[in-house]
């Protein structure tokens, strides 16, 4: 019951909040999935939704102005004997700057009734991506699939089309050092469907029918046949150095990327790769290039053509749209904050009972330097 | 023996601070029950650590409780002014949980002295006694000293809980058991978090980063999942408490001036609250001193200076004249980034100078002196720089150099030398290494800061 009383306010949150980084700590780091996890996720986004509701409704909503309501405000005076009450209060409102507004029989004034957006656009935000993320943990399904160019595949029972591969990659590049660092931009993708065509890249997922598509990673696909057998071995070997196993018929054979050249770079001597037709080192004994040949385990097998292959992420997710637009409304609610710096809540509310007129002073910031310019209004 | 004696009294003396700083609070000097409170736990706390139970579950409990008492005194302001909750029992409540370092206090002494008497015989009671006894001595003086100063009726109890904490957070922790004190404990869970949150929102986001792929808002994620987002979180988490208290002492309004009084009776009262206001910060403000100290301490210390020994050189038999350095091989490798100390004897006298390999992939040399700080014969071990992190700071006066300046005259940075590169090796004139060293000992003749 004491809870019900307190929905919205702040202190709730902080326990739930507390409460659900404890089961989250205690889940592992895992997606909140189970039943407890739930009910505190969607607790806490109703709060949070719960707190801003409140804060508005309470800057919008006209206040029930009582002489105890007005001594429980921020700072607040009587007037005693007060020959002309409604001059009295009229000449106050007019010091403060605060246009007065009449209620039944009392007055009050709003300054900055709608300083409360910010934060309401920030808790929504936040709300919004909390919920995002419980429905997700329940509704996401998700599936990678490793493609090259015109290759097809099935994905959440619709047949994906790889249309094209854009990979700018280096016919020279140069490693020097120990810690070299590689970098590869502008990978990009067209994938088409039942449902039409885009492109996808490595940065934001796209749509496409009901699924979302993204670059994941990228790599070589590369031929190889021994005897009449053919096979595609999809290398995960970028960058430089990095090495890869693929299953042929005589068993696991490693691949790296091999340099064909070194050359003097500043201080150091680096190596050259050529990324666009790789020179691969297989088993750390055999050197060869695309069309070569080679005696792989006392069989010949020989590198056809190579050519790029990407990771296609595929997600179904109806709550990843809500998701973004729950963590962009956040974002605009944080940078909407800045200006509660200078956008506070006032309210001035009097009331005049018998000769002694009643005057409240309520703010929402900047307490101490409120109620001094109060003072100084009724002095 | 005398590591007993001197951990014993250390220990007592911690929490004779602590006792005493609480006795500030108004009235708890008249209610004895909270120093039986303190009392009674400190014994069973001593008896657990002679027990020799140094188990994870009571550093760990131990650390809930220094950041619980960090923040309970703003969650008692915080509250107490949105009246959201009711505070009658907090108070009470928070100073009992406040004796609880008292535990823990003597639970790290009891752990000491474990160690100490299974090696020795009886004598070392006394010793631990006499220890205990003079650490705990003050406070046969603190209740009278502190009825007599009436400096608990100016007191603000949230304030001065506060400064409790944080000086035991400072003087305290659990580094006498050999373990991370709450800082640093902090720093580790804050950075387990963010990497997981983070991975989590990229997961959620489909936006997961790659090595080498461009992912959108990858900079973000990686600055989040990183170790200064987690020393960041914690310098807020650890700093805020006293901010807050500052911010909320420093915002009270002036009070309500009473239409009785004269307008000198009114500016006095004004002037008596805002004194009040300075009494009430004070303890906030050490508090907030203490709190700097902490987190300045536990960042230092997780970048400690690299400080490499001096490599001695010679002038080469293939070119005379010059001093020739490979760059690479078996002993280092300039392309790590690291710095590199060498030493050439010139006469009786050494020659040292420095090396490094600047981001820009150029190198820098320079002698391992300052044209500004030249330290005094006795502290002679502070010339020269060492390297933190990005930077090569000057042992003396620990200014941080930018590595980028290497071989750049001026300010605090080292002397410079000039210099050839060619075929993978550093090459120095001697002659221009001389001229140099003879320069900066001319400059140094001029005089010393100490």
């Amino acid at each position: 019951m004491n809870m019900i009383k307190k929905a919205g306010s702040s202190s709730l949150t902080i326990a739930i909040t507390v409460f659900y980084m404890v089961y989250f700590a205690l889940g592992g780091g895992v997606s909140p999935h189970g039943l407890a996890g739930d009910a505190l996720g969607a607790l806490l986004a109703l709060n949070i939704l719960l707190g801003a509701f409140n804060k508005a409704a309470r800057c919008v909503s006209r206040p029930v102005i009582t002489p105890a309501g007005i001594e429980a405000m921020d700072a607040s005076t009587v007037i005693e004997n007060a020959v002309n009450p409604d001059e009295a209060i009229k000449s106050i409102f007019d010091k403060s700057g605060i246009s007065q507004r009449e209620i039944n029989g009392a007055y009050y004034g709003v300054r900055g009734r709608f300083s409360f957006v910010p934060e309401a656009v920030l808790r929504l935000g936040i709300a919004m991506f909390l919920a995002s993320i419980l429905i997700s943990s329940h509704v996401r399904s998700q599936e990678v699939a490793e493609m090259g160019q015109g290759d097809s595949m099935d994905v959440f029972g619709s047949q994906i089309t790889l249309d094209e591969v854009r990979a700018p990659l280096d016919e020279q590049l140069v490693v020097t050092g120990s810690q070299g660092v590689f970098t590869l931009a502008g990978v990009g993708a067209v994938i088409s469907s039942e449902h039409g065509k885009i492109d996808i890249t490595t940065g934001f997922p796209k749509r496409l029918g009901s699924e979302y598509f993204r670059i994941a990673d990228i790599g070589y696909k590369q031929g190889v046949s021994i005897g009449n057998a053919q096979m595609d071995c999809f290398l995960n070997v970028l960058p430089p150095g990095k090495s890869d196993e693929c299953n042929l018929q005589s068993g696991g054979v490693s691949f790296t990327l091999e340099p064909f050249n070194s050359v003097k770079k500043g201080l150091f001597t680096g190596k050259v790769y050529n990324l666009k037709s790789p020179l691969l080192n297989i088993n750390n004994e055999i050197i060869v290039g695309e069309g070569q040949s080679m005696t792989l385990n006392g069989q010949v097998a020989s590198l056809g053509k190579g050519s790029v292959y990407v990771s296609v992420h595929a997600v179904y997710d109806p709550a990843l749209p809500w998701a973004y637009a729950g963590s962009m409304t956040a974002l605009a609610g944080l940078l909407l904050s800045i200006a509660k710096l200078f956008w506070r809540m006032e309210m001035l509310c009097a009331v005049a009972s018998g000769d002694k007129v009643y005057i409240g002073y309520g703010v929402d910031a900047y307490r101490r330097w409120a109620v001094n310019k109060f003072r100084q209004w009724v002095s | 023996m005398a590591e007993l004696f001197t951990a014993s009294f250390k220990e007592a003396l911690q929490c004779t601070l602590l006792i005493s700083i609480l006795f500030f609070i108004p009235k708890i000097w008249e209610q004895r029950a909270f120093l039986l409170t303190g009392i009674s736990l400190s014994f069973p706390g001593f008896f657990i650590g002679l027990s020799g139970y140094a188990g994870d579950a009571l550093i760990f409990a131990r650390h809930m409780t220094e950041i619980a008492l960090l923040y309970m005194p703003a969650a008692y302001v915080y509250f107490n002014h949105s009246r959201q909750v009711n505070t009658g029992l907090i108070k009470p409540a928070l100073i009992i949980l406040g004796l609880l370092i008292l535990f823990f206090e003597m639970a790290s002494l009891g752990l000491v002295a474990n160690e100490t008497l299974s090696e020795s015989g009886g004598l070392s009671y006394l010793i631990l006694a006499s220890g205990l006894a003079i650490g705990f001595s003050p406070l046969i003086f603190c209740g009278r000293l502190h009825a007599k100063a009436g400096i608990g009726e100016r007191a603000h109890a949230p304030a001065v809980l506060l400064m409790a904490f944080s000086l035991n957070l400072l003087f305290g922790g659990v580094k006498e058991a050999g373990d991370v004190d709450a800082y640093m404990s902090f720093l580790d869970g804050a950075a387990n978090l963010l990497n997981t949150a983070s991975a989590l929102v990229q997961q959620l986001l489909m936006v997961k980063s790659h090595p080498f792929l461009y992912s959108p808002m990858g900079g973000l994620f990686e600055f989040l999942s990183g170790d200064r987002a987690a020393m960041s979180l914690t310098v807020v988490v650890f700093a805020f408490p006293p901010l807050y208290l500052l911010a909320k002492i420093i915002s009270r309004p002036d009070p309500e001036p009473d239409t009785q009084q004269s307008p000198a009776e009114r500016r006095l009262g004004i002037a008596f609250f805002r004194r009040g206001l300075m009494w009430h910060a004070a303890p906030v403000l050490i508090s907030l001193f203490a709190i700097i100290i902490v987190i300045h301490t536990a960042n230092a210390s997780l970048t400690p200076m690299f400080e490499p020994p001096f490599v001695p050189v010679r002038e080469s038999e293939d070119a005379p004249g010059n001093i020739i350095i490979p760059l690479s091989g078996r002993e280092f490798d300039f392309s790590d980034g690291k710095l590199r100390k060498f030493v050439y004897y010139y006469g009786n006298r050494q020659v040292l100078f420095i090396s490094m390999l600047k981001p820009d992939g150029t190198l820098g040399v320079a002698l391992d002196e300052c044209e500004i700080c030249k330290p005094a014969e006795w502290n002679k071990a502070a010339q020269g720089y060492a390297q933190r992190g990005g930077h090569l700071v000057c042992k003396y006066c620990v200014t941080p150099v930018a590595v980028e300046s290497l071989n750049k005259p001026g300010g605090c940075n080292p002397i410079p030398v000039p210099f050839k590169t060619g075929d993978g090796t550093l090459i120095i004139s001697l002659d221009d290494l001389i001229s140099v060293y003879k320069s900066a000992k001319e400059l140094q003749k001029k005089g010393t800061h100490l």
